[in-house]
């Protein structure tokens, strides 16, 4: 490991992080496009179109985020350098936007085997690079504070969900015999549990304590994240142990997570930054959290009640996820803006503070439009034959006010650059530069 | 206390008074906000001077790095230094929008700093720097 590993030029450059945030974007504006060009008009979790909606959610909006914020806080939390930012990009971005494509359109299609297939081998491409880097990078980083080791657990759920993703779509392909209604139940856990909850455990360690200035997350905590690993193992296997015991491991697990929220909204409830709109963003996020677990529990004894499972996955995808993610997004993004411009010395007085490329008041309208599109998602859950263009109308306003923001910054990021050079070239060349546009 | 703990400590103590003087900004007090304001600017010069003055040298001829982690160190404290006449300037003016953008900043940039001395630098300083409790109690002391 280099020894300056702690300098922000080892921090990926900003075009690595921020190209996982506007493909996430761009995807949620294609959910719009989705669910108005379906016509699903049942609530079937399994319906082609409700994998393709959940896939493209999993997988192109969170999924997105979650690789360029792990890319970041691998090298902000544990020192995990980027050594070759365009071999990352070429070894994770491409293969994940291309294999998201044709998994989603594989699912809506009619689950078309080709695309699936194609799907399935590109992410799990992407995801073996960034096994590679992240577990290695951890390995070798003296860090052992409690994010660094979650993250490296997380890593760990993301390897099996793909690993079990891969086995569904060989199967359906007939390449081999697998019993199908097993790994189906595996992947889901270990996608939403294994991969997206354990991220979301280790990174709100670090951030919420720090960020929203609360206590230290009390011991029960390492209890939980390190509980979960052997009970995903356990529920994957439940389909050979007595039905009762099958209950039991659902039970824990979802009380294990509900778990998790309750702790962070104890802690939300002792923040010294009551007024950060970012706190009531990860509180509601806690919320639809254990809301989501009682939808999947409730699902298992009314299996009749098809809306449940469905609820439950978008409260636990688009409320959970999403919700905690546009939260530090709306930290995130602004902060590498201002960064990368501080980098290149400005004069005093010319950069503006992070406030000044994502006012506060806009993160808590985003934090809106987000409950608004929510809500029309479980309305769509609860009645997908009559609110499935409202949910369509909500998912292109969430997308174009995402995408209107992050264009807002980028515009903002351009107009200092071009100062900043105008100032360094001195007032003359300024002059002419001006005249010249 | 640890050395480990005792720094940390100091980071958390300073991300009290450098939010106080936030909430106070946010309720107009402006009185309260300075006086916040500086506890938290003294503690923080205070905390750069333990580790500038004493603990990064004792952690550079351990292991012989000058040109390692702490150049990086001291590089984010120069930055932080300069954020904190943006606040004492927006102080001076009462701008509240112009100090809570900078303070919002300000705290992103502190806390990603003491993520890492917390998370990798300070176990180093543990694991190469003799007698480094010790050390980080005198000056603390001092």
């Amino acid at each position: 490991m280099s020894p300056s590993w702690l300098s922000y030029e080892h921090a990926p450059p900003i075009w690595l992080p921020c190209g996982f945030f506007l493909a996430a974007m761009l995807w949620l504006a294609a959910l719009a496009g989705l669910l108005a060009a379906g016509d699903m008009n049942v609530a079937a979790r399994f319906h082609p179109q409700a994998l393709a909606a959940t896939h493209l959610l999993a997988l192109g909006v969170l999924g997105n985020i979650m690789l360029g914020a792990l890319l970041q806080l691998l090298a902000v939390l544990a020192g995990v350098p980027i050594a070759r930012p365009r071999a990352l990009m070429l070894g994770i971005f491409v293969p994940w936007q291309i294999g998201a494509g044709a998994l989603v359109g594989g699912f809506f299609h009619g689950m078309d085997a080709v695309a699936l297939q194609t799907g399935a081998g590109l992410l799990t491409l992407a995801a073996i690079v960034l096994l590679a880097h992240g577990l290695n990078g951890l390995w070798r980083s003296p860090a052992r504070d409690a994010s660094s080791r979650g993250m490296a657990r997380a890593l760990a759920g993301l390897g099996v969900a793909v690993g079990l993703g891969l086995c569904m779509v060989a199967t359906l392909a007939g390449h081999v015999a697998l019993p199908f209604t097993p790994l189906l139940s595996a992947h889901v856990i270990w996608a939403g549990i294994g991969w997206l909850l354990l991220l979301l455990i280790a990174i709100s360690q670090t951030v919420v304590p720090m960020f929203l200035i609360t206590p230290s997350y009390p011991r029960p905590i390492a209890w939980i994240a390190g509980a979960l690993l052997p009970l995903l193992w356990l529920d994957s296997l439940q389909d050979g142990l007595p039905p009762f015991v099958g209950a039991a491991l659902d039970g824990a697990l979802w009380l294990a997570a509900s778990g998790y929220a309750g702790l962070t909204l104890h802690l939300l409830g002792q923040s010294r930054r009551a007024d950060d709109p970012a706190r009531r963003q990860w509180g509601l996020a806690m919320l639809y959290l254990i809301v989501a677990a009682l939808c999947a529990m409730a699902s298992r004894y009314a299996p009749e009640r098809q809306s449940l499972p469905l609820l439950a996955g978008l409260l636990w995808l688009g409320g959970l996820g999403l919700g905690v993610m546009l939260a530090m997004l709306g930290k995130i993004v602004p902060f590498l803006a201002w960064l990368h411009l501080k980098a290149r010395k400005p004069p005093r007085g010319m950069l503006p503070s992070t406030h000044g490329f994502l006012p506060e008041n806009a993160q808590a309208r985003l934090g809106l439009t987000h409950a608004i599109w929510l809500a029309c998602g479980a309305a769509w859950c609860l009645s997908p034959e009559s609110l499935r263009l409202p949910f369509a109308a909500a998912s292109a306003a969430l997308g174009a006010h995402c995408l209107w923001l992050g264009g807002k910054i980028a515009h903002r990021y351009a107009q200092i650059g071009r100062q900043m050079d105008e100032h360094a070239a001195g007032p003359r060349q300024a002059l002419n530069a001006r005249r010249r546009r | 206390m640890n050395a480990i703990e005792q720094l940390t400590r100091q980071h958390r103590h300073c991300d009290t008074s450098l939010v106080q003087a936030e909430r106070a900004v946010r309720q107009g007090d402006w009185l309260a906000a300075n006086q916040a304001f500086q506890r938290f600017e003294h503690d923080m010069l205070a905390h750069f001077a333990l580790e500038e003055e004493q603990l990064f040298p004792a952690f550079e001829t351990a292991t012989g790095m000058s040109m390692g982690p702490t150049v990086v160190m001291r590089n984010e404290h120069a930055e932080m230094r300069e954020t904190f006449l943006d606040l004492r300037d927006a102080l001076q003016a009462e701008s509240g929008a112009d100090y809570l953008g900078h303070s919002e900043t300000l705290l992103i940039l502190m806390q990603q700093h003491n993520m890492k001395e917390e998370n990798i630098l300070y176990p180093m300083c543990a694991q190469h720097v003799a007698d480094v409790d010790a050390l980080v109690s005198r000056a603390s002391a001092a």
